[in-house]
């Protein structure tokens, strides 16, 4: 009985993880930084993108 | 310092701002969600550099008072730090972070790529090697 609750499981778990590593990065690529605060020139040859905390 | 470089250098950088408020900061989350919120009324950096000048003394409190000092419509800003499109915007800068590997803040990227930069002087270096990249660029498409 147990053991056929884990081979039951087991996929299920499988199937979530994979999911979910899969979602993270296609979520985090799809970032639009054009709606992100910026300053200075829309078209600047050079991008500084800053990952600041406010504490 | 990133101000004195956007000083140095007005027509060739740009300064993008992303959350990543850390966890262990009871209030960097909340902090951000009304740095937004203000953003919605135009004054993203003027509650931004506020908020750093208060860092040791943030909390709900704290928050409408910088909202009224930079002159928020203050009905609106009330509603806006409830707004579950900011704070899925946030989540969606922390979520753009971890898969960039940031564990620290302020972590900065130069044209995508994560500079260690420290200082004035070593950020200059490096934006003046990325201003070099793309003149050479520039040059080998104007001779293609």
């Amino acid at each position: 009985m147990n053991r056929t609750i884990k081979m039951t499981l087991f996929p299920f778990i499988l199937a979530v993880v994979l999911g979910f590593l899969s979602y993270a990065p296609a979520s985090a690529q799809n970032t639009d930084l054009s709606v992100s605060p910026s300053k200075g020139p829309a078209d600047a040859p050079v991008e500084i993108a800053v990952f600041s905390c406010f504490q | 310092m990133l101000e004195q470089l956007l000083e140095r250098y007005p027509d060739q950088v740009k300064l993008i701002f992303l959350s990543f408020p850390l966890r262990n900061h009871q209030f960097s989350k909340k902090a951000a969600i009304a740095a937004f919120a203000a953003k919605k009324q135009g004054k993203f950096w003027e509650y931004h550099d506020r908020l750093f000048q208060n860092v040791d003394r943030l909390g709900d409190e704290k928050f409408l008072q910088i909202a009224r000092e930079v002159g928020l419509d203050m009905e609106r800003f009330e509603k806006d730090i409830n707004d579950l499109k900011i704070v899925a915007r946030i989540n969606q800068d922390i979520r753009l972070g971890a898969y960039l590997g940031v564990r620290a803040t302020p972590t900065v990227f130069i044209n995508g790529r994560v500079s260690k930069a420290r200082t004035l002087e070593a950020l200059q270096v490096d934006v003046e090697m990325e201003l070099r990249k793309v003149r050479k660029e520039v040059k080998s498409e104007g001779k293609g």
